[in-house]
């Protein structure tokens, strides 16, 4: 084996490693949002109302910062926690492409590091643009 | 508000159903999700655009790991194009909010239509991928790899080629999902195999891959808007997760050809129908 056949597998390795540490990430934050969901809505419909009822004159009456899920799920609101399995699966990919962030650091790979930090502000801007009310 | 026990529950089926479909077809739920949740329950379709997308996160995350034990996804392709779709899915989702329903109605239509119709063509596609000119930038950033074709049991190199109208389309594919709430898998397809020219399983396989991203950008705008209303959303994101388990279990069992086949005229269907509900307003 000529040495940069062996520089290759090796790259091909870690790149697999790389890819089986993201599918577990995703698979794992998949679940969790589940199980928060089936939560909330078991705890929803047992207690027969959403713990909302005080915004129904509004427009949404349901959390739609992170702030305001915070408080929700402090009050103990069911629809707070079913909110936050929705938003733990919007989070999912984001942690996927910041665990990819760091793999192309670890590599010095600094055009795609760079690549994926812009992808990762791009998400969170996105998500963190919502104005607080409620 | 009380817990809608036959709402939650009609919801939570069509989802399963779309989860299902979604798993054979390799689409995301989002096709059967938004008509039969516009049309037949009437919600809004602000809101239903939130759920799907949630949706589209859930089935491709959960499908991801297959793909990428199966070594189809390019992960180096992805991250470089999600750049392009994480911009345009922004954008569509800022714009989605400021869109009427019926244009909503309109655009969802004619994609559908569109669907159809390239589910048609696709039987055509040749495994290979186009033929494209050399990309000194595509090997610069080792946008290539190689994959087992195990119909004619060789190994194939692959190299991506016209970035830019790659980036271009992608950009519309984001948009798209942005506006729409759909993973946009059918455009992203076409990007990479027509366009780009990567052998048809690498682009299915990250194109799948992608979609949680894309999504995940437009869905985190939606869920800032108000968009993602968890009395409509629990429903979509149970249902589709348990439809994909089935749909995954029954995959190796279905000959995926007739499937298709029996998914042209529903499509047909819907696509008709969202077409006359934006003309109706």
């Amino acid at each position: 084996m000529t040495q940069e056949q062996a520089v290759a597998d090796r790259e091909a390795e870690d790149l697999h490693r790389m890819e089986m540490v993201i599918s577990r990430v995703l698979q794992a934050g998949v679940v969790l949002s589940f199980v928060l969901v089936l939560a909330g809505v078991i705890w929803w419909a047992c207690r027969g109302h959403t713990g909302y009822e005080h915004l129904v004159h509004r427009a949404h009456d349901y959390p739609t910062t992170l702030g305001g899920l915070w408080r929700g799920l402090r009050a103990g609101r069911p629809l707070a926690l079913v909110q936050t399995g929705l938003v733990v699966l919007i989070f999912t990919p984001v942690v996927r492409v910041a665990a990819a962030v760091l793999v192309f650091l670890r590599d010095r790979d600094w055009v795609f590091a760079v690549l994926t930090l812009i992808v990762l502000a791009l998400l969170l801007f996105g998500i963190l643009s919502g104005k607080e009310a409620g | 508000m009380a817990f809608q026990w036959l709402l939650f529950f009609k919801i939570f089926a069509t989802s399963v159903a779309a989860g299902v479909i979604g798993a054979l077809l390799g689409l995301g739920g989002g096709i059967i999700v938004i008509p039969v949740l516009t049309i037949a329950l009437g919600i809004d379709v602000h809101k239903v655009i939130g759920a799907s997308l949630i949706s589209v996160i859930a089935t491709s995350s959960g499908a991801a790991a297959a793909y990428v034990r199966d070594r189809l996804t390019n992960l180096r392709v992805a991250m470089f194009l999600e750049l392009a779709t994480t911009t345009g899915a922004l954008f569509g989702a800022f714009v989605s909010a400021f869109i009427e329903p019926r244009v909503l109605f309109l655009l969802l239509g004619a994609l559908l239509l569109y669907s159809c119709y390239g589910m048609y063509q696709r039987r055509h596609l040749s495994a290979h991928g186009a033929k494209v000119p050399d990309s000194p930038l595509a090997r610069r950033l080792k946008l290539e790899g190689d994959y087992h074709d195990e119909a004619t049991g060789e190994t194939v190199h692959y190299r991506a080629g016209r970035l830019l109208p790659g980036w271009a389309i992608m950009w519309f594919a984001g948009a798209m999902s942005g506006i729409l709430g759909i993973g946009s898998g059918i455009f992203k397809v076409v990007g990479m195999d027509l366009v780009m020219g990567l052998p048809i399983k690498i682009s299915s396989a990250t194109s799948n891959f992608m979609m949680g991203v894309t999504a995940a950008a437009g869905a985190g705008v939606h869920f800032a808007n108000g968009d993602i209303d968890p009395n409509v959303a629990a429903g979509v994101a149970l249902g589709v997760v348990v439809g994909a388990g089935i749909g995954a279990k029954l995959l190796p069992k279905m000959p995926g050809t007739w499937v298709r086949y029996l998914f042209i005229p529903v499509l047909l269907f819907m696509g008709v129908e969202m077409v006359l509900k934006g003309f109706q307003r």
